[in-house]
C-alpha cells in the first residue's frame, strides 16, 4: 500500500500515513477552506487500510487547532479506525496537546468518549 | 499495383487523423475501469522493460501512467509515477524529459495548492532550460514560477520574473508568451491595487488575445484550403493511374502475342498447350483488370464522401469559430463590468444583511440602561457575524448571553438570527405561562437545544451536519444578588477581590451530539457588589499569533483579564483590542470575536425606572386560588411597597372586606366556594367604594361583559401586560 504524505500548510495539517513503516500521524492546525476535499484522500486511504491493517496501529494526532468543520471530519476518520478493532487487531490513539492548551486536551477527551478506541493523552512543550 | 493500394490506404489514414484532430472536442471519455485496465496494462509493460533493462521504454510507460492519473484527477498518484520516471531519466541524463516531468510535477503540485513543491519543480526545470539556453522554455518556465509567486501573494517578485519573460518573448517574437505575461501582469496589479497598471496590461492582453484568435482563424482557413488542394491532387493522380493501368494491360497482351510468335516453330502439342496457357493468362489478366477497376471505383467514391464530409465539417467549424470569436470579444468586454457589478451587488446585499443583524442585536442604549458599567467587544471576521449577544430584562432579573454559531460570515449570520429568535420565544413563553422565577439558565439551554435540533431537522444520522451554537447564558437576579450560569462550551469568568473564578461550560454545543440526552449544568452563584463578570466566545482565544505562531489561549486571556479587571470597563476593552492586534500581527483574524465584561453594581441602579409607583399606604386584596398567579402578582407589586392580602376564594374575600380596610381588590373569576362575579356583586352590595378589578382570561370575551355587569370597576386580561396593569392600578390608587 502506497504511503499518503500531505505537507502541512498554514491552514491545513501535515498527514503521514505509511503502512510499511507503521507510522500514522496528523499534525498541525486544521482549518482548510475546503475541509471535505482535504480529508477525502485521507479517508480513502484509511478505508483501504482498515481492510488489512497492521497488527498494532498507533495513530498519532498532534493538532493545535481544529475548526468546527474539521472536528466533524476527524470524528469521521476516527470512526473508520474503529473497524480495526472489529478485525481483532490492536489500535490506539496518541492524542498530543500543548501543555497548557486545555481546549485541545478537552477536544481529545470528547473524542475518546464517543470513539471506541483507547486514547493515550500526551502533553508536549515547544 | 500493390503500391497504389498502399498509397491510398495511407492517405485514408491521414485523412482520418486529420478529421479526428479537428473534432478533438468531441472525444469520448473512457470509463474508470477502462483507465484502470489501461494502467494495469502499462504497469506490466513497465515491469517487462525493467526486466529487460530497457530504461527508456520503462520511463516512457511510467509517464503514460502518470498522465492517465493526472487526466483523471488523481494527482497524488500521478506525482508518484512522474517521480519514478524522473529518477530513471536522471540516470539516463535525459535533460528534456527531466524538464518536462519537472514542469508537470510543478503543475500538479500547484493544482493541489502545494506551492512550495511546485516552485521547487518549476525552478529545476527552469535551471535546465537556462543551461540549454532555450529561450522559449526559459520564458514559459519563468511564467510558471510567476504564477506560483502570485498565488503566494509575492506579487513584486512575480512581476520581476514576468519582466524577464516578457523581454525573452519579445526577443523570440512569441506572442503566446507575451500574452501570458500581460495576463498575469494585469492580475497581479489588480491584486496589488494598482488599477491603472492593471487596466493598461489588461488592454494589452485583450488586444493580443484578439490578434492571436484572428491568427488562429486564419490558420484554420489555410488548413482548409490545403486540404482541398490535396484532395484535388489525389483525384488527378487517380485519373493518371487509370491510364497507366490500361497501358499495362495493353503491354501485357503484346508480350503474350510476341511469345506466341516466338514459339510458333514448336510442336503442335506445345503450341496448343501454350495457346491455352496464353488464353488462360489473358483471361486472368482481364479478370484482374476488372477487379482493380471495381476497387478504384469504390475508393473514388469513398474519397469523394470523405472530401465532402471534410468540407462540410470545415465549413461548420469556421462558422462556429467566427461566432465564438465574436462572442468572446463581446464577453471579454462585458465580463469585467459584470464582475464589478456582481461584486458590488453581493457586497451590498451582505451589507444589508449586516443592517438587519444589527437591528436584531440589542442596541447600545438598551445595554447602557441595563448594564451601566460594562463593555462590549464585538468584532466580526466578515461583514456579518456568527457571534451574537442577547440581553433581556424581566422584572428584577436580567438575562445576558454571548453565543457563537457554526461558521462565520453569512452562514453564521443566519444561525445567529435563529438563536435570537429562539431565545426570545423561550424566555417569553416561560414568563407568560409560568413566572419569572421559573427562568432557569440550564432549562433555557435545554429548551434552546430542542428548538435548534428540531428546526434544523437534526436526528443524529452520521452524515448530516450538526450545526448549532456555543453559548454562555447568565441570569442575574438584582433583588437577591444571585446569578445563574449555564454554558455550552462558553465559560463564565468572575473576578471577586482579586481572585478569578472560572465557571467551566459543559463540553457540548447546543446541537445534536452523543450527549443529546444530557442536560446542561447550572451554577448558582451569590453575587457581591463590584464582582466583575466576563463571558465570551472562542474567537479571541483561538487567534494564532505571537512569535511562535501559537493560539492565544484561554489561560492567557484569564491572566490578562485578571491584570486589568480593576480598570474602567471601557479601558479594559481598549486593552483587549490592543493585545489582540499585537498578538495577531499581520495574520488574518481567525474567527468572529465577542467578549462582554460587566461590573455588578447591585439592585439600586437597575430598578431606578421601577420606582415610579409608590403605594406604601395602600392595602390590596388579592382573591386568587392559584399559587403561581398570586406569586406573579406579588412579584409585580413588590416594588410598589403596597400591602398585599391574599384570600383563596370569593367567600373569604367577602368576609375580609366586611371587617377590614381595603383600597383595591384584584379578583380572580374561577375560584372554589364562590366565584369572582358573585363575590364582586356581594361586596358591591354593602360597600360600593372599594374598586374591584377582575382578571379575565383571553379568549373568553363574555367574561369582560359579565365583569362589568357584576359591578366590577375594571378588568384586566391574562396574561397580564405589566405596563397597562400598573397604569390601571394607578388610576384607582394614585
Amino acid at each position: 500500500m502506497d504511503p499518503l504524505i500531505i505537507k502541512g500548510e498554514e491552514n491545513s495539517p501535515a498527514v503521514i500515513l505509511n503502512k510499511q513503516e507503521n507510522n500514522f500521524e496528523i499534525s498541525g492546525r486544521s482549518l482548510p477552506e475546503e475541509v471535505m476535499s482535504f480529508y477525502a484522500p485521507v479517508m480513502d486511504w484509511l478505508e483501504e487500510y482498515v481492510r488489512n491493517p497492521n497488527d498494532k496501529t498507533i495513530f498519532k494526532l498532534k493538532l493545535d487547532y481544529i475548526n468546527s468543520a474539521s472536528q466533524r471530519a476527524i470524528q469521521e476518520l476516527l470512526t473508520v479506525l474503529e473497524k480495526i478493532k472489529e478485525q481483532g487487531r490492536d489500535i490506539e490513539i496518541d492524542w498530543y496537546f500543548m501543555a497548557d492548551d486545555d481546549d485541545m486536551k478537552e477536544a481529545g477527551e470528547e473524542y475518546s468518549e464517543i470513539i471506541d478506541i483507547p486514547f493515550n493523552f500526551k502533553s508536549f512543550e515547544i | 499495383m500493390r503500391k497504389i493500394i498502399k498509397y491510398f490506404l495511407v492517405f485514408c489514414v491521414i485523412l482520418l487523423i486529420f478529421i479526428q484532430s479537428i473534432l478533438c472536442n468531441d472525444q469520448i471519455q473512457p470509463s474508470a475501469s477502462d483507465i484502470q485496465n489501461l494502467i494495469n496494462d502499462y504497469l506490466s509493460q513497465v515491469e517487462k522493460y525493467e526486466r529487460e533493462n530497457n530504461k527508456v521504454e520503462a520511463a516512457n510507460y511510467l509517464n503514460k501512467i502518470a498522465y492517465l492519473y493526472w487526466q483523471n484527477g488523481t494527482g497524488i498518484k500521478s506525482i508518484e509515477y512522474f517521480k519514478r520516471s524522473l529518477s530513471i531519466n536522471q540516470e539516463l541524463g535525459n535533460t528534456n524529459a527531466i524538464k518536462a516531468i519537472s514542469n508537470n510535477l510543478g503543475f500538479i503540485y500547484s493544482e493541489y495548492g502545494d506551492y512550495a513543491s511546485a516552485l521547487d519543480n518549476f525552478n529545476k526545470s527552469l535551471k535546465l532550460s537556462r543551461e540549454q539556453n532555450n529561450k522559449l522554455d526559459i520564458a514559459s518556465g519563468i511564467i510558471n514560477i510567476s504564477h506560483i509567486l502570485s498565488e503566494l501573494k509575492d506579487y513584486n517578485k512575480s512581476n520581476e520574473g514576468l519582466e524577464e519573460a516578457l523581454n525573452l518573448g519579445k526577443e523570440i517574437n512569441n506572442f503566446q508568451i507575451i500574452k501570458n505575461c500581460y495576463e498575469l501582469f494585469y492580475k497581479n496589479y489588480e491584486k496589488i491595487g494598482d488599477s491603472k497598471k492593471s487596466q493598461e496590461y489588461f488592454e494589452l492582453y485583450v488586444s493580443l488575445q484578439r490578434h492571436l484568435q484572428k491568427k488562429e482563424l486564419e490558420s484554420l482557413e489555410t488548413r482548409t484550403r490545403e486540404a482541398e488542394a490535396r484532395a484535388l491532387e489525389k483525384e488527378l493522380q487517380l485519373i493518371n493511374t487509370k491510364d497507366t493501368l490500361n497501358e499495362m494491360v495493353r503491354i501485357n497482351r503484346e508480350i503474350q502475342l510476341k511469345n506466341q510468335l516466338l514459339n510458333k516453330e514448336k510442336t503442335l502439342k506445345d503450341l496448343a498447350l501454350k495457346e491455352e496457357k496464353a488464353r488462360r493468362n489473358m483471361l486472368e489478366a482481364r479478370i484482374r483488370a476488372r477487379r482493380i477497376l471495381l476497387f478504384f471505383v469504390v475508393i473514388a467514391f469513398l474519397l469523394l464522401t470523405f472530401v465532402l464530409a471534410l468540407l462540410y465539417i470545415q465549413f461548420n467549424q469556421k462558422k462556429k469559430a467566427n461566432k465564438l470569436l465574436h462572442d468572446q470579444n463581446a464577453e471579454i468586454e462585458n465580463q469585467r463590468d459584470l464582475a464589478n457589478i456582481q461584486r458590488q451587488k453581493i457586497t451590498d446585499s451582505i451589507q444589508y444583511a449586516q443592517r438587519i443583524q444589527e437591528a436584531i442585536l440589542p442596541p447600545k442604549d438598551l445595554l447602557d440602561s441595563l448594564l451601566h458599567d460594562y463593555f462590549l467587544l464585538y468584532r466580526p471576521k466578515d461583514i456579518v457575524s456568527g457571534d451574537f449577544y442577547w440581553i433581556t430584562k424581566k422584572g428584577n432579573i436580567l438575562i445576558l448571553t454571548a453565543a457563537d454559531c457554526t461558521g462565520h460570515g453569512v452562514p453564521g449570520g443566519f444561525m445567529s438570527m435563529l438563536g435570537v429568535a429562539f431565545l426570545n420565544e423561550i424566555v417569553n413563553k416561560i414568563v407568560i405561562n409560568r413566572h419569572i422565577s421559573s427562568l432557569q439558565a440550564d432549562s433555557i439551554l435545554n429548551e434552546l437545544r430542542i428548538n435548534v435540533t428540531r428546526s434544523l431537522h437534526q436526528t443524529g444520522r452520521r452524515e448530516e451536519p450538526k450545526d448549532g451554537m456555543d453559548i454562555a447564558l447568565c441570569i442575574i437576579d438584582f433583588e437577591e444578588n444571585k446569578l445563574q450560569f449555564a454554558g455550552a462550551r462558553n465559560p463564565l469568568l468572575v473576578i471577586r477581590n482579586g481572585e478569578l473564578i472560572h465557571y467551566k461550560a459543559d463540553r457540548m454545543s447546543v446541537s445534536y451530539s452523543h450527549k443529546i440526552n444530557q442536560p446542561f449544568t447550572k451554577y448558582d452563584i451569590r453575587l457581591e457588589i463590584n464582582d466583575a463578570l466576563y463571558i465570551f466566545t472562542d474567537g479571541y482565544c483561538d487567534q494564532f499569533g505571537g512569535a511562535e505562531d501559537m493560539k492565544f489561549g484561554t489561560n492567557k486571556l484569564m491572566e490578562l483579564i485578571l491584570s486589568i479587571y480593576q480598570k474602567p470597563m471601557s479601558e479594559q476593552r481598549e486593552i483587549l483590542i490592543r493585545k489582540h492586534e499585537e498578538w495577531r500581527g499581520e495574520r488574518n483574524q481567525l474567527d468572529d470575536i465577542l467578549i462582554i465584561g460587566f461590573k455588578y453594581t447591585g439592585k439600586k441602579k437597575l430598578l431606578v425606572k421601577e420606582q415610579k409607583y409608590n403605594w406604601g399606604n395602600k392595602n390590596i386584596l388579592i382573591a386568587e386560588d392559584t399559587d403561581i398567579n398570586y406569586f406573579f402578582l406579588a412579584e409585580v407589586l413588590k416594588s410598589t411597597n403596597a400591602q398585599l392580602i391574599r384570600v383563596n376564594n370569593g367567600k373569604e374575600a367577602v368576609e375580609y372586606c366586611k371587617s377590614n380596610n381595603v383600597d383595591l381588590i384584584l379578583m380572580d373569576i374561577n375560584m372554589p366556594k364562590m366565584n369572582g362575579f358573585e363575590a364582586t356583586r356581594n361586596i358591591k352590595k354593602y360597600n360600593n367604594n372599594i374598586p374591584i378589578i377582575v382578571q379575565t382570561a383571553v379568549g373568553f370575551e363574555n367574561e369582560e361583559e359579565l365583569s362589568i355587569a357584576s359591578g366590577a370597576d375594571d378588568y384586566i386580561s391574562k396574561p397580564i401586560d405589566l405596563k397597562s396593569f400598573m397604569n390601571k392600578l394607578e388610576k384607582f390608587l394614585g
